[in-house]
């Protein structure tokens, strides 16, 4: 093969910074001229975005519209792309004034209408965009006539979308661009995950050419990553549960203290709020020098941080998942995580963060905020040293994302049934699409079902009389174009200082939040003590608050499955102690919890299975440590109190960590003798049927159809300033599920929710598997005195499941008659 | 004996487990929040619906009729959801329910969703009136009032809030309960209507709820929940 020879203008580009171009460059560059698609692995730091940037730049000749766009997950990546690709554009035309200037423009929610209506009017060569704003571009009614002559498209951080329903977004919008442009170039970027080959397919759609299936480009950088735990420097008084973390405050700040900058990463944005407020309280000394950063802040305090961090002004920032991506260039001394980062990915992304220098080592340092995190960390430490890492699928086939995609294109410009799902075939998430689902999508946005008969006078999308598919109705439009895109988060609310006079912004938060506060409750927002004024058209006015105590201590803050790569880890970890080998300091740290379980129960090891019992004021509970990740552990709480349930009914709590689940009964149960028979395999149905009876007897389909309700265009979000004609068809997700389940109870959304439920969230596959494993090992049943250190976790565990098959009646007669002999005990005069 | 109640009486009214309270003295009926098409105004605005909660909302409002044969029906307030709830077959449903009917006098204490939905009293057969409405010492409203505000002597009815309990028990179970909410002067009714939705309230001491299951209620009061 010929050697490939870049462009003069970039050759002189990188003489200029006295650089080489790396490798992987040379090879994407190549790649691209090629006309080839491709996926780009490689981490943050390494100089991908040059890498794709000028590989579109010499590959392609700009036209007078869109040439290159540019999908980033998060929006404050796009400005810091677009910064960097622009200086770089400018430069090159100045290092060779033959070759075409490209202008770069960025589109995002923050971006005004005004920049909106120019950029329509002159394109840039290069948008920059996120996958929500690609969307809203094709329910466009011209977005063939804008979009159709696109060069390029790069996704970035294609391994943050892959695995959801955004990633499938981009699948549909993927599949439209390239058949308007068949040698549209597609290239993804992905940090490291276990499965690329397969990432890559996704993103490419199986729509080309044979072997055009694109290029896999390796940066194959040899990264030091080193993995650290913070020990607490008194391991006796460590706790056996929690979440925060605070109790390792001071070796933290220690921390901070010797680097020149740091970056904290924390795992909800309530508990980044509290740690930063600890940290400034512990240190007067750092005010602004320090920040916090987390996704509900108003834009411009996030870009404050992020310039902040870049210029070196700031000496740490508390941060949750929004600084896990981009922000490239960024240099950063030390990063701390504080709790599980429950992934080895995500672990090893966060790393990335710090000495981004290429050949210098990544380090991070994780801080425990209980006992069982120290033998997780041991567990990652060993996971990552034997190269294990978890891989991701795109979701299947997800109805929801396909109803918003048909008025999507409905809007755009329509279109023909069969056409259109030749193209959606091309995805890998609706590839062979059963004709059952693809009819139940065109009748849901046609007529709302099946029969027209259940669903009067509706229509969202229908043919016109050349049998081209369209949405006429413009409020409808309006509504479908504000709540495009799949991030399910609550409708939110925005937080500012006022209502007299009215004040700054500070950011948004769920509107769930709110509503549970009443005027004068105080909460720890963007940094500061702030307390409610009052409510009014989905702006909550605040004031500053005096004191240091929030009344109301948590808001938002969604929970990850620990991986089961990393839960396989721990039970290895635990094995050595139940050995007595104590060797890494993590478990010797953990030592005194591990030998109080040890003395009051028993470990968990490979071939054992560890069930607890115990009776409490609260009922009858069961503890069982399968190590098999949160998702799973709750399909087996199910189960299991469904089984137990068809012998005697009853109502069950379920409470479910990464490690084991709790099953607690309202009635009396001898749960030492049941275990056994509960756990064994049953003849006559399949465990796919007995898992579905059980997921009735809870609420999870209903809790799952939420997001579905919320992406298939049910629930509306409510925006500030909103004419109140639009609250009149506001209901919530449980209403419609109620009146679905009640007068169409085969829509496809509810069959949806439950298989969701069953393959995504509960995992049946590897449930199953699971169930066999348990069955296999032996089990040790332990009938404890007073709980064990890995029960504990779980009986403080608020956030529970109910399993019931008592009718509603017995239920509350239960209740109620507990109630009466309350109220008779509190009468007797002693 | 069972701690559930299939009747609650309350200063000479008879609270119903079917949302409703009947004035046995003078044979009245009050329900409140039906909100009748409200399935069709989400139809008509491009929202997927299935049809039959209209029907439903008659047929129970009918058993009601059939049992108590009341002579005067009261709603209070939001009996029709907005102004596309109007559509031929709902108008058509509610006349051939209004006629078999015929003998009841009915009337709207008209609420907010009413006031958008528009006037139609001679269409309907309904005489609609706006709230405070007095009937002796009853006094008839959509909006509850404070507390504070209640008239010694009266005793108001009213809807709007859709009111939820929750009770809790042991095992760390729980429930919502559309609710009835007794103060000192007031009586605020469950929504009678399906596909309404319900607001949580928190009991204060000198309140009362009637949580209502399956044609049962189930009373709570502050210390107790």
């Amino acid at each position: 093969m010929k050697a490939f020879e870049p462009h003069q203008a970039i050759s002189r580009w990188f003489a200029e910074k006295s650089w080489q171009p790396l490798p992987f460059q040379t090879q994407v560059w190549r790649a691209m001229r090629n006309a080839e698609s491709g996926l780009l692995h490689a981490t943050t730091g390494a100089g991908k975005t040059l890498a794709v940037g000028f590989g579109a730049w010499q590959a392609l000749t700009p036209n007078s519209g869109l040439t290159l766009l540019w999908i980033t997950p998060m929006r404050a990546l796009a400005a810091d792309t677009a910064l960097a690709l622009s200086e770089a554009f400018t430069r090159l035309h100045e290092l060779d004034p033959t070759a075409p200037l490209w202008t770069t423009g960025v589109r995002s929610g923050d971006t005004s209408p005004k920049d909106r209506a120019a950029q329509s009017r002159h394109p840039p060569n290069l948008l920059i965009t996120t996958p929500e704003s690609l969307s809203l571009m094709l329910s466009q009614p011209d977005a063939h006539q804008r979009l159709g002559r696109l060069g390029a498209i790069v996704v970035d951080e294609w391994h943050e979308l892959l695995g959801n329903k955004r990633g499938v977004q981009v699948q549909l919008a993927l599949a439209r661009l390239r058949r308007w442009n068949p040698k549209l170039l597609v290239w993804g970027m992905s940090a490291t995950i276990g499965n690329l080959a397969e990432a890559k397919r996704v993103l490419l759609g199986s729509g080309h050419q044979p072997g055009q299936d694109g290029t896999l480009v390796s940066a194959q950088l040899k990264k030091i990553i080193v993995v650290d735990t913070l020990i607490p420097q008194v391991v006796e008084r460590f706790p056996w549960a929690g979440h925060l973390g605070l109790s390792m405050l001071p070796q933290v700040i220690a921390e901070i203290d010797e680097s020149a900058n740091s970056l904290i990463f924390t795992n909800t944005r309530a508990q980044s709020e509290i740690w930063y407020h600890n940290l400034l309280k512990a240190r007067p000394d750092w005010a602004g020098m320090i920040a916090v950063h987390h996704g509900s802040l108003a834009n411009e305090s996030r870009q404050w941080v992020e310039q902040g961090l870049k210029s070196g002004a700031l000496k740490a920032v508390v941060c949750t998942s929004s600084l896990d991506l981009g922000v490239d260039f960024l240099p950063v001394e030390r990063v701390l995580q504080i709790g599980s980062p429950k992934g080895i990915a995500r672990l090893l992304q966060r790393a990335g963060r710090s000495g981004h220098a290429p050949g210098r080592a990544s380090r991070i340092t994780l801080v425990p905020s209980h006992s069982l995190e120290l033998v997780e960390s041991a567990a990652l430490q060993m996971a990552i040293s034997r190269g294990e890492i978890e891989g991701k699928s795109s979701p299947k086939a997800p109805l929801d994302v396909l109803v918003q995609h048909l008025v999507t294109i409905g809007l755009g410009g329509g279109f023909e049934p069969d056409d259109l799902r030749a193209e959606i075939s091309n995805t890998a998430a609706y590839q062979g699409i059963s004709d059952a689902d693809w009819q139940f999508c065109l009748d849901f946005v046609r007529q709302g079902g099946a029969t027209l008969r259940a669903y009067p006078d509706f229509r969202r999308c229908a043919p016109d009389k050349s049998g081209i598919w369209r949405v006429t109705n413009r409020a409808l439009a309006t509504r479908h174009r504000q709540n495009i895109g799949t991030i399910t988060s609550d409708s939110s609310m925005m937080v500012q200082f006022g209502p007299a006079p009215p004040g700054a912004k500070l950011g948004s938060v769920e509107e769930s939040f709110i509503a549970r506060l009443k005027p004068g409750d105080r909460f720890w927002f963007a940094g500061r003590l702030v307390s409610l004024v009052q409510v009014r058209d989905m702006t909550a006015y605040v004031r500053k608050a005096k004191g240091s105590q929030a009344s109301v201590p948590r808001w938002g803050g969604g929970r990850m499955p620990l991986s089961t790569t990393l839960a396989n880890a721990m039970v290895e970890q635990l094995a050595l102690a139940a050995d007595g080998v104590y060797q890494t300091p993590e478990l010797r740290a953990a030592q005194p919890m591990l030998e109080l379980q040890l003395q009051r129960s028993a470990l968990p090891t490979p071939s054992t299975l560890l069930v607890e019992t115990l009776t409490s004021r609260e009922g009858w509970h069961v503890f069982v440590y399968p190590f098999a990740g949160r998702n799973v552990h709750l399909g087996l709480a199910s189960l299991l109190s469904w089984r137990a349930a068809q012998t005697t009914s009853g109502t069950f709590s379920l409470a479910i960590n990464d490690y084991g689940f709790e099953i607690l009964s309202a009635s009396e149960r001898n749960w030492g003798d049941e275990i056994r028979g509960l756990v064994a395999p049953r003849s006559g149905q399949t465990l796919g049927e007995q898992v579905r009876l059980s997921v009735n007897a809870t609420e999870l389909a209903r809790r799952r159809f939420r997001d579905i309700a919320r992406i298939s265009g049910l629930v509306q979000s409510s925006y500030a300033g909103e004419r109140k004609s639009a609250r009149q068809i506001q209901a919530s997700s449980g209403l419609y599920y109620d009146v679905f389940a009640k007068y169409d109870p085969d829509n496809g959304l509810l069959v949806q929710a439950q298989n969701e439920l069953l393959h995504e969230e509960l995992d049946i596959d590897l449930m199953d598997a699971t169930l066999r494993d348990m069955n296999e090992k032996h089990m040790v049943l332990k009938a404890l005195a007073r709980c064990s250190p890995l029960a504990f976790p779980l009986m403080v565990e608020r956030l529970r499941e109910k399993l019931t098959n008592e009718s509603l009646h017995e239920r509350v007669e239960r209740m109620a008659a507990a109630l009466e002999k309350d109220e008779l005990q509190k009468d007797i005069p002693i | 004996m069972s701690a559930l109640l299939t009747s609650y009486l309350h200063d000479g009214l008879v609270l119903l487990p079917h949302y409703a309270i009947w004035e046995p003295q003078s044979r009245t009926l009050y329900v409140a929040d039906v909100h009748l098409g409200k399935a069709a105004t989400f139809r008509a605005l491009n929202q997927p619906v299935p049809g039959g909660t209209t029907a439903e909302n008659l047929a129970r409002l009918t058993k009601l009729l059939t049992q108590l044969a009341p002579r005067t029906l009261i709603f209070l307030g939001d009996l029709f959801h907005a102004p596309q709830a109007f559509t031929p077959d709902l108008m058509a449903q509610f006349a051939a329910w209004r006629g078999m009917h015929a003998s009841v006098s009915m009337i709207l204490v008209r609420g907010n969703h009413d006031i958008r939905a528009g006037k139609r009293s001679a269409e309907l057969n309904i005489e609609q009136v706006d709230e405070p409405f007095y009937i002796g010492r009853l006094i008839a409203r959509h909006h509850p009032l404070e507390t504070r505000d209640h008239l010694a002597g009266h005793l108001i009815l009213a809807g709007h809030v859709h009111p939820v309990i929750k009770i809790e028990g042991k095992g760390r179970d729980s429930l919502r309960l559309p609710c009835f909410l007794i103060s000192p002067g007031q009586i605020i009714l469950p929504a009678f209507g399906e596909f309404t939705g319900g607001a949580p309230v928190k009991l204060e001491r000198n309140q009362i709820a009637l949580g209502v299951v399956n044609e049962h209620m189930v009373k709570l009061t502050a210390g107790r929940v």
